[in-house]
């Protein structure tokens, strides 16, 4: 049964459905949460909020209006963009930060002490992408998103999305030494 | 690992075909770059523990009102659902921060900013947009907050001006309220102690949205809902409540206001000194219930919340009913202790004469709901209508339902009405809604009150009481209720206590009251758990057949060194105390069956000796004769007031664990269990394995599935307990 048939069948109450759509989609979610806070405590507290709103909002889910995937990543990019928003307030007052690769400096984030170099490495290539290459590239290479999904989450067309993440992937492969490239592609969420 | 490598060589090739060219190195360097590959893995436990969370939420949030039938209530159903999960929601979110340390303001605005006000007349509808707003300077987010707070769809402009994905809920604005206290209190922690003007405007709208919400509570519920204009502002109090216990609970690290009396366990006692053991039955189940609902919700309960003999208690186990005119049979099991191979482990089994619906005497139940605010969760008030209305429907011709209510003050609803009359039944417990404080004894009073003018001789009289505990108001400390209740027990009322809700849950009141009130007490946590206690299981929680049931064994020291009953520290009685007949003790209901478990030390010696200074025991005779002990048993008829007695000589035999019944390796799983859960000084080698093999061998036909379920549960709260070790 596909994601969308289990949230049908959790509107109207079946309790098995809704806990398969959690085991569908909690590592993803997790992951996508993961690798954009790069902090498994703030991952799994907002993985916690994400389906908590799920919950909440599941009877304003229509499946007519777009798949289940992008509904629930439009929750997940929310529960984030709030989380930064908050621990951003002091530090600017313009731009929109929506996740870890738009802070200035990780200094003050919590990250994960084994990945941190990593990060600290990949960051300044992925942050230079600019805020929407890097939205739609994260969604494609790491969420591994069809590109349907992907639009409906970023609010762009397919095509848009389709053009913007190669443009998006080319100019990384340019800028990145090989191996950091493909280390980057191969940070991929588990499979679901 | 090697799908992974080609994937990867794919996307490589599609971005640079002229890489084909190195693919050797390319292929060495990414299998270098997997090993070291930096996981996203969620943590297992993690995962888990959140599933059962969201499967309790799930539950609580959907299974009570799925069951709605009646169209017209359906759109008064939807919002109090939603304002409840919403208010759920708030209280997650401030969890949430608690446990991070991290201010959640941005997460309480957005939550704050979602709940467009269904009423727009209402005062307080600006409230929750205006207070966000008013922050621009240190709070860019906040912008979008200032969009007009009754728009249907409230744009947000960070989705490049789409309308929003979901549609608002329809929610009383009054619920903002307090997420706009906790957030102005989050300003103020986050911003180095000092309040400053902005924390002061925050608060200030903040508590004026609160006293507009409590201002429009009418003091009692159960006036129908206003035509328009005025707020539903049962749900707006509900909240105001929750945003108290919220900023009540910031300076109690386990953010639990949960109550549970301590209680010690009881000790190994040496026969020779003690040969008597004096305890009053126990047939409530609610630790079981209420530990379930921990389990489930992703927590180990706390050690006073584990009663073993409500958990062994909870199950109901296969024993042989009485024959001829006694109320009540008995029989007994002797095998090695399964955590202590010196030990032996002893099981006592009662079981009551099953009664079956039809010839259970007329009935007189009165209900009594608590209706206040904190009552307003879909676990609690939309869990306590379903649950009566099961009840309601089994009810005959000649039994007589009314319906009390107490919140703001207590009134009667229903006025004794027969049992045939169920439209009028259902209706009235339909239509129950929440607001107000509690004024639980004003309650009490009057639902006893209502028993008595309906009193039938010779029938099963009782009040139904049905609360999270959490009285408030009036007369409401323990010893006062207490002290009314047991005054009202000798009108021959019975009293059923059960239980609903989280959170706030006072169980060690409600154990009190249960048990001066001669009544049992249950916890439901379910549908499932009300079906079980009220409609399976309904004779054994409606109808009692034997009250002050009291059990007293004298054990054989030839046989006993020392003895230790598992749990029932709350029902000890003194030795003097079995033959007198004006010491309350436990009820027992038709069908009903008891257990209790004695861990044994076998005797060592043929001539034991008390180590007294001034006096010595002599052996009898009879302890030469080979028996374990001898059990005594006391009981009343339900409207009786002297004591009858069955006392029977048991020998010893020791049976092999595995030749034993399944109720007794189960009852002995359910004992060993609670040991592990109680970090009981007594558990000596119990453990996880154990509990799960003695359950899984003995789960019998299990057709209703509660021996699976405890299976389920133990598994839960293994990983949990590895977890936090």
């Amino acid at each position: 049964m596909d994601a969308e048939a289990l949230a049908r069948r959790s509107q109207k109450g079946d309790r098995e459905a809704f806990a398969r759509i959690y085991e569908l989609y909690a590592k993803r979610i997790y992951a996508y949460l993961y690798y954009r806070s790069c902090s498994r405590e703030t991952a799994e507290d907002l993985t916690a909020t994400v389906f908590m709103k799920a919950l909440e909002k599941l009877d304003g889910f229509r499946p007519e209006l777009g798949g289940f995937s992008g509904w629930i990543y439009a929750i997940a990019r929310n529960a984030l963009a709030d989380h930064f928003r908050r621990r951003d307030q002091t530090v600017s007052l313009e731009s929109v930060v929506s996740d870890v690769w738009d802070l200035p400096g990780c200094d003050d984030v919590a990250l994960d002490a084994e990945n941190r170099e990593l990060w600290e490495t990949v960051k300044s290539f992925v942050a230079a992408l600019g805020s929407e290459q890097r939205e739609i590239l994260l969604l494609r290479v790491w969420d591994d998103l069809p590109y349907a999904e992907i639009a409906r989450i970023s609010g762009k067309t397919e095509g848009a999305c389709k053009m913007c993440f190669s443009r998006a992937l080319s100019s990384l492969r340019e800028a990145m030494p090989l191996s950091l490239f493909i280390a980057f592609l191969m940070m991929k969420p588990p499979a679901a | 690992m090697r799908a992974n490598e080609n994937r990867i060589l794919r996307e490589l090739y599609r971005i640079d075909p002229a890489l084909r060219a190195q693919e050797d190195v390319l292929r060495h360097a990414i299998r270098k770059l997997l090993e070291a590959k930096p996981e996203a893995r969620m943590d297992p436990g993690f995962e888990e523990g959140l599933k059962q969370r969201l499967i309790a939420e799930f539950s609580a949030s959907r299974i009570p009102l799925q069951a709605k039938p009646v169209p017209r209530f359906s759109r008064l159903g939807l919002i109090i659902a939603s304002g409840a999960a919403a208010a759920a929601c708030l209280a997650f979110v401030a969890f949430i921060a608690l446990r991070t340390g991290e201010p959640s303001l941005p997460a309480m605005r957005e939550l704050a900013r979602s709940l467009p006000p269904s009423a727009p007349a209402s005062a307080p509808a600006s409230a929750p947009a205006s207070a966000p707003a008013s922050a621009p300077a240190s709070a860019p987010a906040s912008a979008p907050a200032s969009a007009p707070a009754s728009a249907p769809a409230v744009a947000r402009p960070e989705l490049g001006g789409r309308p929003a994905v979901f549609p608002p809920s329809p929610v009383s604005a009054g619920a903002g309220a307090p997420a706009l206290i906790a957030a102005a209190d989050e300003k103020r922690k986050s911003s180095d102690g000092s309040a400053g003007p902005l924390y002061d405007r925050l608060r200030a709208d903040a508590d004026q949205a609160m006293t507009e919400a409590e201002e429009q509570s009418p003091a009692r519920s159960l006036a129908p809902p206003p035509a328009s204009g005025a707020a539903p502002s049962p749900l707006a109090q509900a909240a105001a409540k929750q945003a108290k216990e919220l900023l009540a609970s910031r300076n109690n690290p386990n953010f639990n206001t949960e109550e549970y009396g301590h209680s010690v366990e009881n000790s190994f006692s040496e026969t020779v000194k003690e040969p008597l053991s004096t305890f009053s039955i126990d047939v409530d189940t609610a630790s079981y219930a209420n530990l379930r609902r921990f389990l489930n919700g992703g927590s180990l309960p706390p050690p006073d919340a584990v009663r073993i003999e409500e958990m062994v208690n909870y199950f109901s186990y296969d024993y042989k009913g009485p024959e001829g005119s006694d109320p009540l049979a008995f029989d007994t099991e002797l095998a090695k202790c399964p955590w202590d191979a010196e030990h032996l482990l002893l099981r006592i089994g009662l079981q009551a004469r099953r009664i079956a619906e039809k010839d259970i005497p007329p009935t007189n139940l009165v209900f009594l709901v608590d209706v206040s605010g904190s009552m307003e969760e879909p676990n609690k008030l939309p869990l306590v209508k379903e649950s009566l209305k099961l009840l309601a429907r089994r009810m005959r011709q000649q039994d007589r339902i009314s319906l009390v209510v107490y919140a703001g003050s207590a009134g009667l609803v229903l006025a004794p009405t027969p049992g045939s009359r169920k439209q009028e039944i259902l209706a009235a417990i339909d239509a129950l809604e929440s607001g107000g404080s509690t004024a639980g004894g004003e309650g009490i009073l009057l639902a006893y009150q209502t028993a008595k003018a309906a009193f039938i001789a010779g029938g099963n009289n009782r009040v139904v009481l049905a609360t999270d505990g959490d009285f408030n108001v009036g007369a409401s400390s323990d010893g006062e209720l207490v002290r009314m209740i047991e005054q009202k027990r000798k009108d021959g009322i019975f009293l059923t206590v059960l239980g609903f809700g989280m959170g706030n849950y006072k169980d060690s009141k409600m154990q009190k009251l249960a048990d001066s009130g001669n009544g049992n007490y249950a916890y439901i946590d379910s549908l499932g758990e009300a079906e079980k206690v009220l409609a399976r299981q309904m004779a054994g929680t409606l109808f009692t057949i034997a009250k002050d049931v009291k059990i007293q064994i004298e054990f054989n020291p030839l046989a006993v060194a020392e003895y230790r009953l598992i749990g029932y520290e709350k029902r000890m009685l003194a030795a003097r105390d079995f033959a007198d007949d004006s010491k309350d003790a436990g009820e027992l209901g038709a069908g009903a069956s008891v257990t209790a478990l004695y861990e044994l030390v076998p005797a060592a010696t043929a001539s034991p000796r008390g180590d007294l200074k001034y006096q010595q025991s002599t052996i009898t005779k009879a302890a030469g004769e080979g028996e374990l002990m001898t059990i005594k048993f006391r009981y009343k008829k339900p409207d009786g007031d002297t004591s009858s007695l069955i006392e029977r000589p048991v020998a010893k035999e020791v049976r092999d664990l595995g030749k034993t019944s399944d109720s007794y390796r189960f009852a002995a799983a359910v004992a060993e269990w609670g040991l592990i859960l109680r970090d009981s000084a007594f558990k000596a080698k119990a453990n996880y394995s154990q509990v799960e093999e003695l359950a899984a061998g003995a789960r019998g036909p299990d057709s209703e599935g509660y021996r699976g379920e405890f299976l389920r549960l133990v598994r839960i709260a293994q990983s949990m307990s590895a977890e936090s070790r």
